[in-house]
């Protein structure tokens, strides 16, 4: 009998939207309040992958940062990142149209995601997709965010599917390793446009083909 | 404790110009630094106090600064901050762990001279039990920022750059204690309240009063208030000094600052040192003549008094040598208000005295 896909399940940074940039002009733009900045050299090179709490620690190491305004400063950073969402998120148009093939077709669709509700919700309505998910997790939904694969294990029980029937897009490593880890069949993605209805449609065929 | 926080970090603040190669506040005027000017009403102050100079790291060693400030008195703190940041509130807050959160915080400017006598008006900010408060002085330019105040000197609005009424703020600011400024900062910021793309101290007093705090406004002379900034501002101040110097009246109104000081100081022996041999002293109850016996009398008032303090309001001198000091004297708890017309001799000692003074009631 062949494995029937019901449903698939997006991350959001990196699959569905393009926020990097985002997230690292919010934290500069924050710094430079204080008169400091991340070069994109030190970005890339020793910050990648690190949360917004384990930069300003390391910063306060090497520069003029008092802890005392660490929780401040991340709050700046995540009102910037509003800002800039508002401003630069857009919807897009292979991504509008893969979303809504796929709810057409009768696939479920859901996303989660490591960053905190609000952002989530903004992003999605921004970018227009809102309207083709059954439902969003963020990190305030979990206890324990990626790489633990509890937000997918709970993305899959409120989709009432089992794992093996459900597919997931991820792009990097906290995120597949949690993917891998509830049982999913997952898909791994580069960028956000390599997100488009016909490398999903092809993933599903191949997983429901091998069985 | 006092904190007193000095950012030295503005925009201006090492700019150099064609005649020097120290910045501005480095400048040497009639034998004193700018810098020294602007640092003695703090470190004069008769409170315990923690003078915190918070400035970028590479200024600080270029000019040398980090060995020249200490140099300016006690109680003196550097704190490194960083250079470029967006306005003075940003560089205050990253001061912030060297200051005492539960104490009363001062942030003021090395950039201007107060001539004025800071100890009284600290105690009447303290004593208010306002959450914040400021100094003010008469002006419509543009360039200051400015408080909109209600008929009890209770500030209503804060606008930097805007003249919104005629007070303008002297370049110091009175907060109950440090966090009610960390926590006034964060929400102006959050706010996003920048006047050309900085943050300044003035709209932090906007959210005090939003959280239903109360900020004072406490008048002072512009004459006594000098914000030295530039090479033109500079120059009037050293042209201001220079003709203060050759003036004869100020050798006279120094040395009755002087003698007003060591009347509240209580000490005998210094009120002795301005007196002529034969010194004539008139109050309401005695008429004394000859040096030894008014202090025998004054000695007498310091001794039996547990609490003194005498305020000077207003020093007036004349063209004959004469001296005029408004005050008043709290004995006790019982104030009086009052004046002392003062002779002096050619060596400016004095030759008489004769105070006016009525007590009055506070009930």
């Amino acid at each position: 009998m062949n494995k029937k896909i019901k449903a698939v399940i997006f991350d959001m940074d990196g699959v569905l939207i393009d926020a990097k940039d985002w997230h690292y002009d919010a934290l500069n733009k924050s710094l430079a309040i204080f008169g400091l900045e991340i070069s994109l050299h030190d970005h890339l090179s020793t910050f990648d992958g690190l949360s917004t709490g384990q930069k300003l620690k390391l910063l306060s190491k090497t520069h003029v940062l008092p802890e005392m305004l660490h929780s401040f400063i991340n709050d700046m950073k995540q009102q910037y990142t509003m800002d800039i969402t508002h401003q630069l998120c857009k919807p897009m148009f292979h991504h509008q149209y893969a979303l809504s093939k796929l709810k057409e077709e009768g696939f479920q669709l859901a996303v989660a995601s490591n960053s905190i509700r609000n952002t989530v919700k903004v992003m999605m309505e921004k970018s227009s997709l809102m309207e083709y998910l059954n439902f969003y997790l963020s990190n305030q939904d979990v206890a324990k965010a990626k790489p633990d694969p509890e937000i997918y294990n709970l993305a899959i029980k409120k989709l009432g599917f089992k794992p093996e029937e459900c597919v997931i897009v991820e792009d990097n490593e906290n995120g597949l390793k949690a993917a891998r880890a509830s049982g999913a069949n997952v898909l791994k993605v580069d960028s956000i446009h390599d997100v488009n209805y016909d490398n999903i449609k092809t993933f599903i065929n191949e997983v429901e083909s091998n069985d | 404790m006092i904190n007193i926080l000095i950012p030295l970090a503005g925009k201006n603040t090492f700019k150099l110009n064609d005649s020097s190669a120290f910045p501005n506040i480095l400048n040497d005027i009639c034998g004193e630094l700018l810098i020294e000017r602007a640092a003695k009403p703090f470190t004069e102050l008769t409170q315990d106090k923690k003078i915190v100079i918070a400035i970028p790291k590479n200024e600080s060693e270029e000019y040398r600064l980090d060995k020249v400030l200490p140099l300016l008195g006690e109680d003196i703190t550097l704190c490194n901050i960083n250079g470029n940041t967006k306005g003075s509130v940003c560089s205050a807050l990253l001061a912030i762990e060297h200051l005492d959160l539960d104490s009363p915080l001062i942030i003021s400017s090395f950039e201007q001279v107060l001539d004025v006598d800071l100890s009284p008006i600290i105690s009447d900010f303290i004593s208010s039990d306002a959450d914040a408060g400021v100094l003010t002085f008469d002006a419509i330019h543009p360039k200051w920022s400015y408080v909109k105040v209600d008929d009890d000197q209770n500030v209503t609005q804060a606008a930097e750059k805007l003249p919104i009424s005629r007070n303008a703020v002297a370049g110091f600011y009175f907060f109950k204690t440090a966090r009610v400024f960390f926590e006034s900062a964060q929400a102006m910021i959050r706010k996003d309240v920048k006047t050309n793309d900085l943050f300044f101290i003035s709209p932090t007093l906007n959210e005090i009063i939003l959280n239903e705090g109360s900020v004072k406004a406490l008048p002072i002379d512009k004459a006594h208030y000098y914000h030295i900034n530039d090479e033109h501002s500079l120059a009037k101040f050293e042209e201001k000094l220079l003709s203060d110097k050759y003036n004869p009246s100020y050798e006279l109104r120094k040395r009755t600052e002087e003698y007003a000081k060591a009347f509240n100081s209580r000490d005998i022996n210094k009120v002795k040192s301005f007196f002529n041999e034969t010194f004539k002293l008139k109050d309401p109850s005695v008429s004394l003549e000859g040096s030894i016996n008014a202090c025998e009398y004054i000695d007498g008032i310091f001794n039996d008094a547990n609490s003194l303090n005498f305020k000077v309001k207003n020093i007036f001198v004349t063209d004959d040598r004469c001296s005029i000091i408004e005050f008043e004297l709290e004995i006790d708890g019982n104030v009086f208000t009052g004046t002392d017309v003062i002779e002096w001799d050619e060596k400016l000692n004095m030759l008489s005295m004769n105070a006016y003074l009525y007590e009055i009631n506070n009930g």
